[in-house]
């Protein structure tokens, strides 16, 4: 007697939908939170000081920047182990969490993005400043596509970087986990901040280039630093031995 | 496509792991039949679930090669989704219900039966809506044991699943294995420490003691290596007397002993002249004399007194 064995679905397929509607679930709440968080702290401002003039929108950066990047740990802890007990590949778990963090980061800079610009609306309406005060490349003036980009790059680094930091705690444990985050969350990092130096003046090309050139140019380094952080998580996921859970 | 099979074969080519400067599996050269029930034994720290690990390609071995189905089963993805590898400790999403659980393995697993773990899920009385993290050890143990029949793998490799489980429990479960086995063949690999319980199970026996292959032959051909006699004390005294004795057991004036080796036709005749019963060897008292460190350690020195 025989057992006949059917084809299954795409493994990277069926764990992206797996995965994204785990991270769906979580942006959801985040960004409920975000949206009374934004107009607690407007409604703040006017009852205090008659207007809101900042953009207070824009300061969830460092939380969406930060909240997914925890994710992206969590997702390697939680769900590689699972993944290749279930029958899958290493290859697929990484094309599936590339897939879903990029999506994820994307989706995360677009909303604030949105966010920002209806604060904007809003505060236009009411006669009101929307100063952003954040440390980055686009500021009140900016068109959307340019808030887009320069939210982007960092959400996207964020999210990769977070994935690769799990897989090195994973492999390497707490020590090498730890000392190696200069390396594996300094891209992040250099994202959110670089940018700075073109507000403080520092001379240099960041002062001298036109906000769109400037803008290219960190879009480019993003890519460039996404693509080795994305290198670096395949090379040691692929590799990686799955231990029984302590 | 469709893959027609009764169960995956593994081999074993010289296998060696190492964790740092422990050595988990030395030299291992193995052959698992396809389509067949066997035990793997062995105390603890013997090298079993590292064994099971690299079979499942759950890490890659120091030194050697691995076949699965004839084909080395590291990031391979025909071979993977037919290899479905339940520890004790449990690899499932601990904060998700088993529902989807589930969802997550069956979407994997090509050969999945949701009707199998509908049954077996009320078998073990577990609550799809519950989560794994909410579980008593046994209910987690008998979860795991829902994934690995349900996921009907061509080759699966059960871990000390039993762990937690009360009898009734265990016994349903050595049943459910049983009548899927013969409707859907496949090869079973079962490890575990009650050798009573699953004996009757096995077709063939591996066992590992300090990462090397101590056994490795049919249950059969095990058994026969040994017999217990069951009678009056003195009499089975007398009987076994010069044998090598595995094991004794004692209640009132009854005697039953396991001794190893082969009866001739005058010694059975003899012992059943003295009113002895001859039976089959229990394998675990062939287990623990094989694994017993003494005897071992005799034997290694042995060894090495012959490679002098």
């Amino acid at each position: 007697m025989t057992t006949t064995t059917p084809r299954r679905p795409s493994p990277t397929a069926h764990t992206v939908r797996r995965l994204g509607a785990a991270l769906l679930r979580l942006a959801g709440w985040f960004w409920a939170l975000a949206v009374v968080v934004i107009v607690l702290a407007n409604v703040v401002g006017w009852a205090t000081r008659g207007s809101t003039d900042v953009s207070i929108a824009v300061y969830a950066r460092q939380a969406s920047t930060w909240f997914p990047f925890s994710l992206g740990i969590m997702l390697v802890s939680a769900y590689l182990r699972v993944h290749v007990a279930s029958g899958m590949t290493r290859r697929t778990f990484v094309r599936a969490a590339l897939v879903v963090q990029v999506a994820a980061a994307l989706g995360y800079a677009a909303v604030l993005t949105l966010l920002v610009l209806v604060e904007r609306a809003v505060h236009d309406a009411l006669g009101w400043d929307s100063v952003i005060t954040e440390v980055q490349l686009a500021d009140a003036s900016a068109p959307p596509w340019a808030l887009l980009g320069d939210l982007a790059v960092p959400l996207v680094l964020a999210n990769l970087s977070g994935l690769l930091v799990g897989i090195v705690y994973q492999r390497g444990g707490a020590w090498w986990g730890t000392l190696t985050l200069p390396l594996t969350v300094g891209p992040v990092v250099a994202a959110l901040y670089v940018p700075g130096l073109r507000l403080m003046e520092v001379p240099g090309l960041w002062t001298t280039a036109s906000d769109a050139q400037v803008l290219v140019l960190a879009v480019a380094l993003g890519a460039v630093l996404a693509v080795l952080t994305a290198s670096a998580f395949s090379l040691l996921a692929r590799g990686a031995p799955v231990a029984a859970k302590p | 496509m469709t893959a027609t099979t009764t169960g995956w074969g593994v081999e074993l080519h010289g296998v060696t792991q190492r964790y740092g400067d422990v050595v988990a599996l030395d030299d291992v050269t193995l052959t698992v039949r396809p389509g067949t029930i066997t035990g793997l034994l062995g105390r603890n720290g013997s090298g079993k679930s590292t064994l099971a690990s690299l079979v499942a390609a759950f890490r890659r071995p120091t030194a050697g090669r691995v076949l699965v189905d004839g084909e080395d089963p590291w990031e391979n993805e025909r071979v993977v989704p037919g290899v479905c590898f339940v520890r004790e400790s449990g690899d499932v999403l601990d904060d998700y219900s088993l529902r989807d659980n589930l969802a997550y393995v069956s979407g994997a697993r090509p050969a999945f039966s949701h009707e199998l773990a509908g049954e077996l899920l009320d078998l073990f009385e577990l609550e799809p809506r519950r989560k794994p993290s909410k579980l008593s050890r046994g209910k987690k143990s008998a979860f795991g044991i829902v994934l690995g029949l349900a996921s009907r793998a061509p080759l699966t490799i059960l871990d000390e699943v039993h762990l937690g489980l009360d009898a009734p429990s265990r016994y349903a479960f050595y049943d459910a294995l049983l009548a899927d086995y013969a409707e859907h063949p496949r090869t079973l690999v079962l490890s575990s420490h009650l050798i009573g319980e699953i004996e009757r199970l096995l077709e063939d026996v591996v066992v590992l003691d300090r990462g090397r292959v101590l056994v490795a032959q049919d249950a059969e051909g095990l058994r026969a290596e040994g017999l217990s006699v069951t009678g009056p004390a003195d009499a089975v005294e007398r009987f076994v007397a010069g044998r090598d004795v595995l094991a004794s057991q004692r209640l009132a004036g009854t005697v039953q002993t396991t001794v190893r080796g082969v009866l001739t036709e005058g010694e059975v005749r003899r012992a059943r002249d003295a009113g002895l019963e001859l039976g089959p060897v229990p394998l675990q008292d062939l287990f623990v004399h094989l694994t017993d460190p003494q005897r071992t350690a005799g034997a290694a020195d042995a060894s090495r007194a012959a490679d002098r």
